[in-house]
């Protein structure tokens, strides 16, 4: 009897603790709007008397340590949830290599330096996103524009050189914008090079 | 103007954004919203997308047109669905069931 009580409290504990213990934050407010509702541009929910911005985040997962600012303004109705899992996916248009990358003459000039052609846009592709992918899981990326399109964020990625590029590693940046549930949306796959460190 | 065009700013209203009036940059994502396209500059040095923002399409002019196909920003729009607003042809800004969204041509928010 004494045991089952000790049991049930380990397991009330378990479970809070699970539930607070996760690396990934999911933010939220009362609004039922998001980026997703808004058709990605957010507005004011008057029912809620939520601002655009807060609209903007409701319902977008961070790494805990490194997340937008939580209250933003007065009266910010916002909140973090702690989650123990995270389902990242992303809406990254393939054509943003096949058409743009490769074809618009000063981006092309960039993925050539690198040893690629057309042939292999499917490989940078998948390097890109597995890249954003894994990165975006460990808390690697950089915050940047906030607005009411969402929190914009850049992403690095580590493309090695392919014919005579062999054995070089490439790193530049790549824009995405957090959707909510863990969703990223592709901004431009080429959003800027690594600074070399000193 | 369309998905993927190279496109001109000629409007002095983004500079908070780092973008300023003459600066080329591209249509990054198919639909207009609130008769607006998402365009990234370019830096011209590094050919990287360096800025973005909401431009308005009065705000741009067309430099290089690609020739993105109506089934190529079909598939990128929201939900695939066709009713996005996601071209501007002659003042018009129109979506891909040919109806227009402004009334009198090159007036936008007519």
């Amino acid at each position: 009897m004494i045991m089952d009580v000790f049991e049930n409290l380990f397991g009330l504990f378990r479970t809070k603790t699970d539930k607070y213990g996760g690396l990934w934050v999911k933010r939220f407010n009362i609004s039922k709007e998001n980026l997703d509702t808004c058709n990605g541009v957010a507005k004011p929910d008057p029912k809620t008397r939520t601002c655009a911005i807060c609209v903007a985040l409701n319902d977008t997962v961070f790494h805990l340590a490194n997340r937008p600012r939580l209250s933003r303004h007065l009266h910010c109705k916002c909140e973090h949830m702690q989650e123990q899992e995270l389902n990242a996916t992303l809406d990254f248009d393939m054509r943003k290599i096949t058409h743009y990358l490769f074809v618009h003459p000063s981006k092309a000039g960039l993925i050539e330096s690198m040893g690629y052609t057309i042939e292999d846009a499917l490989e940078v592709y998948n390097a890109i996103a597995a890249n954003a992918l894994a990165r975006y899981a460990e808390g690697d990326y950089e915050l940047d524009v906030l607005n009411c399109n969402g929190q914009h964020i850049d992403i690095e990625i580590a493309l090695p050189g392919k014919r005579e590029k062999v054995g070089h590693i490439y790193e530049f940046y790549t824009g995405w914008i957090a959707y909510p549930h863990g969703k990223l949306k592709n901004a431009t796959p080429f959003a800027g090079w690594k600074e070399k460190e000193a | 103007m369309k998905y993927f065009d190279r496109v001109r700013v000629i409007s002095d209203d983004y500079e908070e954004y780092g973008i300023k009036r003459g600066d080329e940059g591209h249509i990054l994502l198919p639909e207009i919203r609130y008769g607006a396209f998402e365009f990234h500059r370019e830096d011209p040095v590094t050919g990287m997308d360096d800025a973005s923002a909401a431009v308005k399409v009065k705000d741009l002019e067309l430099v290089i047109d690609y020739h993105a196909t109506d089934e190529m920003i079909l598939d990128a729009l929201p939900l695939k669905n066709p009713a996005w607003p996601c071209k501007v042809e002659n003042g018009f800004i129109v979506n891909l069931l040919g109806e227009k969204a402004n009334k009198i041509a090159y007036d936008y928010d007519s």
